[in-house]
C-alpha cells in the first residue's frame, strides 16, 4: 500500500482555470477536507473541481485560506455565544472584505459552498455591520433592494415586530 | 447575474441575522417580501415563545390580533398573563367586576389563545402574574386574572404543560385566596382536558380573604357573632378542597411547586393562630388519589407533622424542598426518620426555616441557613449548627439530629431585612 500523502491539490474553477494551493490551505474549506478523508489519498484526485466558484473569487477565497491557514480549528460549536455576541472582525480582514458588494456576497457564497464557516462568519459579520443602526429604506438603499410589499403586507410586517418586539 | 444580499441562501441570512439586534432585524424584515421571510427563522422566531400579556383591552386586543391564523403569535409556549386593575379607587371593586362580568376580556383572551390551539397542538406554558394598583382591589384582581385566564384556557383546547399561578421566586406576583380554586369549573370537560396533560403546577396561595368584617375595636372584645362569622368563613371546608381538585385533574403531574402566604385577614376573630392555615394540606394530606410527583417543593406552610408526614408518603416526591415550615401540631422526628429511612424514594432534600413548637429546628450539621446567624449562640458546639440542611445522594439516609436554640434574637439590619422579606414572602399580614 502507498504511503505518499497529498501535499498539493489543484483547484479547477468553474471556467476551467487551475490553481495549485498546499493541502493545509484546501484543508480551510470542510468540503475539501471531507472529500480527502472519506476517499483516501490513494483514490482522491490531485485536481479537485470547485463547480460553483469562478476564478477570480477561488483566488480570493485561497487568498484568505493562506492567511488563516495556521489558525486553530474552529470550535465545534457552531452557535458559540462568541460568534452571536460580537460584530468585531479583525484588521486584516477587515482590509481583505473592502472589496465591492458583488465580490463580498461572492465570497460569502463560496464560503458557505466550500463550508469555510470562519471566512463565511467574516462575511456575515461585514453585512450585518452594514445592516446596524439603518432604517429599513437605508437598508434598501445600501443593498439596493426593491421594495416589492403591499401596503397591506408592509402593515402586517410592521405588526409582527412590534409583537416580536413586546416582552 | 452578480448575487445580492437577496439570493443568499435561508442559512447565510440566518447567521447573519443572529449578529443583530432585535431592531436591525425587525429593519431588515420590512425591507422586502424575500428578506422579511429569509431573516424569520429560528433566531427571529425565538422572539415569539415567551410573551407577557396585561388584562388590558389594548393588549389583549393586541395578543388576538397576533396570534390570527398564520401570524407568529401562534409561535408562543410560555405565556405570562399579567392581571392589570387601573380603575378609580373609589367604585374599583364594582367596576372592576362589572368588566369581568361582561366577559369581554375573557372573550379577547379565548381569542388568542383559540389563534394559538388551532396554530399548533404543542403543550404550553402559561403563568399568571398581577399588577394592583390598591390593596382594594388586589385580591379581585388576582381571582379575576385567575379565572378569566383558566376559562379562556378552558374554551381554547390549548393543552397546558405548565401553570404557573402567581408564583414567582421573588413573591412578587401576587397570592390566590385558596378558596378561588374551588371556583374552578370542575365538571368542565375542557378544562379537564386542557390539565390533562399538565407537568408543572406552581401556586401561590393565601388563605381566604375575609374581608367584610368591621374593622377591629381593640377597646373591646369582638363581638361573638363576628368571631363566629369569620371562624366559619376562614374554616369553610370550600377553602381547601379545590387544590385537591385540582390535583387529581392533574395525573401526569411531576412537578409541585406551593407557596402559601398567610394572610391572618380576621385574626382579632380567630383564637387559634393556626386555625385556617393548617388545613389546606390536611385536605390533601387525606386525598388518595394524588399524583406520583418527582419534584415537590412546599413553602409557608401551616402543618401538623402528621399531615406533612401522610401528604409526602401519598405523592412520594424524588426531590423535596420545605422552606419556612411550621408544625402546627407534633414534632419533625417521624416525618425525619421516613426521609431518611431505607425504603425512602427521595434521592435528594432541602429543609430550611422549620419551625416546631414555636421553636426553628436547628439541625446537628453546618448549612447555609442565614437565620442562624441571627441568634446568639449560648451553646459552646453551636458554630457547627444550622437551620437548613441539604442532602443528596448516600447522605439521604444519614439520620438527621436537630434541636432548638433558646439564645435571643440578635437585632442586626441584615436580620431586620430577613425578617422583613420572610414576612413579605410568607406573611402574616394583619389588616
Amino acid at each position: 500500500m502507498s504511503e505518499t500523502k497529498i501535499q498539493k491539490l489543484t483547484l479547477v474553477a468553474n471556467d476551467g482555470n487551475k490553481i495549485e494551493v498546499d493541502r493545509q490551505v484546501a484543508e480551510k474549506s470542510v468540503l475539501i477536507k471531507n472529500m480527502l478523508d472519506d476517499l483516501g489519498d490513494e483514490q482522491m484526485s490531485t485536481e479537485v473541481p470547485i463547480p460553483n466558484v469562478n476564478d477570480t473569487v477561488l483566488k480570493k477565497v485561497i487568498e484568505w485560506c493562506e492567511h488563516h491557514k495556521n489558525d486553530p480549528a474552529a470550535p465545534q460549536d457552531d452557535d458559540s455565544d462568541s460568534r452571536k455576541k460580537t460584530t468585531d472582525i479583525d484588521e486584516w480582514d477587515q482590509k481583505f472584505m473592502q472589496v465591492d458588494q458583488e465580490m463580498l456576497f461572492e465570497i460569502i457564497l463560496a464560503s458557505n459552498y466550500l463550508d469555510i464557516k470562519p471566512l463565511l462568519d467574516v462575511g456575515c459579520k461585514t453585512v450585518a455591520n452594514m445592516i446596524k443602526g439603518k432604517s429599513p429604506e437605508e437598508i434598501r438603499k445600501t443593498f439596493n433592494i426593491t421594495n416589492d410589499f403591499t401596503p397591506e403586507e408592509e402593515e402586517q410586517i410592521r405588526r409582527e415586530n412590534e409583537w416580536a418586539e413586546d416582552r | 447575474m452578480a448575487p445580492r444580499l437577496e439570493d443568499c441562501p435561508n442559512e447565510v441570512i440566518e447567521s447573519i441575522v443572529v449578529l443583530l439586534d432585535l431592531n436591525d432585524i425587525c429593519n431588515l424584515r420590512q425591507t422586502s417580501r424575500s428578506l422579511a421571510t429569509k431573516a424569520t427563522q429560528n433566531h427571529f422566531k425565538s422572539f415569539y415563545l415567551s410573551k407577557h400579556v396585561d388584562t388590558t383591552t389594548r393588549s389583549l386586543e393586541k395578543f388576538v390580533d397576533a396570534t390570527r391564523p398564520g401570524r407568529l403569535g401562534c409561535l408562543v409556549q410560555n405565556l405570562t398573563i399579567f392581571g392589570v386593575f387601573t380603575f378609580p379607587r373609589v367604585d374599583g371593586r364594582d367596576l372592576a367586576a362589572g368588566l369581568w362580568a361582561t366577559g369581554m376580556k375573557l372573550d379577547l383572551l379565548n381569542q388568542a389563545l383559540s389563534g394559538i390551539a388551532a396554530a399548533k397542538r404543542t403543550e404550553e406554558t402559561i403563568s399568571l402574574s398581577r399588577n394592583g394598583v390598591d390593596w382594594e382591589s388586589y385580591w379581585q384582581c388576582v381571582a379575576g386574572t385567575f379565572h378569566t385566564a383558566m376559562r379562556a384556557v378552558a374554551a381554547s383546547g390549548l393543552k397546558l404543560r405548565a401553570l404557573i399561578v402567581f408564583h414567582d421566586t421573588g413573591g412578587q406576583s401576587g397570592n390566590l385566596g385558596c378558596d378561588e380554586l374551588n371556583r374552578l369549573d370542575f365538571q368542565d370537560q375542557r378544562l379537564v382536558a386542557s390539565l390533562s396533560s399538565l407537568k408543572y403546577l406552581a401556586l401561590s396561595l393565601s388563605d381566604r380573604a375575609i374581608t367584610n368584617l368591621p374593622e377591629p375595636d381593640r377597646s373591646q372584645p369582638p363581638k361573638q357573632e363576628f368571631i363566629l362569622e369569620a371562624m366559619g368563613k376562614a374554616t369553610d371546608q370550600e377553602n381547601f378542597i379545590g387544590l385537591e381538585k385540582l390535583l387529581q385533574l392533574a395525573p401526569l403531574l411531576e412537578d409541585l411547586e406551593i407557596r402559601y402566604y398567610r394572610l391572618n385577614a380576621a385574626h382579632v376573630f380567630l383564637r387559634s393562630p393556626y386555625l385556617q392555615h393548617e388545613l389546606l394540606l390536611r385536605e390533601l394530606a387525606q386525598s388518595e388519589k394524588l399524583p406520583r410527583l418527582k419534584t415537590c417543593s412546599i413553602r409557608g406552610i401551616v402543618i401538623s407533622s402528621e399531615d406533612l408526614l401522610a401528604f409526602v408518603r401519598r405523592t412520594a416526591p424524588q426531590r423535596l424542598l420545605l422552606d419556612n415550615v411550621i408544625l402546627s401540631g407534633g414534632i419533625f422526628t417521624p416525618f425525619f426518620d421516613h426521609c431518611t429511612g431505607e425504603t425512602t424514594g427521595i434521592l435528594e432534600f432541602e429543609f430550611k426555616e422549620l419551625f416546631e413548637k414555636h421553636n426553628i429546628v436547628h439541625f446537628g450539621e453546618p448549612g447555609q441557613g442565614s437565620f442562624a446567624q441571627g441568634l446568639q449562640q449560648t451553646g459552646t458546639n453551636s458554630s457547627r449548627t444550622s437551620t437548613s440542611l441539604i442532602r443528596t445522594g448516600d447522605g439521604v439516609k444519614k439520620p438527621i439530629s436537630y434541636h432548638y436554640y433558646h439564645g435571643v434574637p440578635m437585632d442586626t439590619p441584615q436580620i431586620r431585612e430577613e425578617r422583613r422579606e420572610r414576612q413579605r414572602l410568607y406573611g402574616p399580614l394583619h389588616r
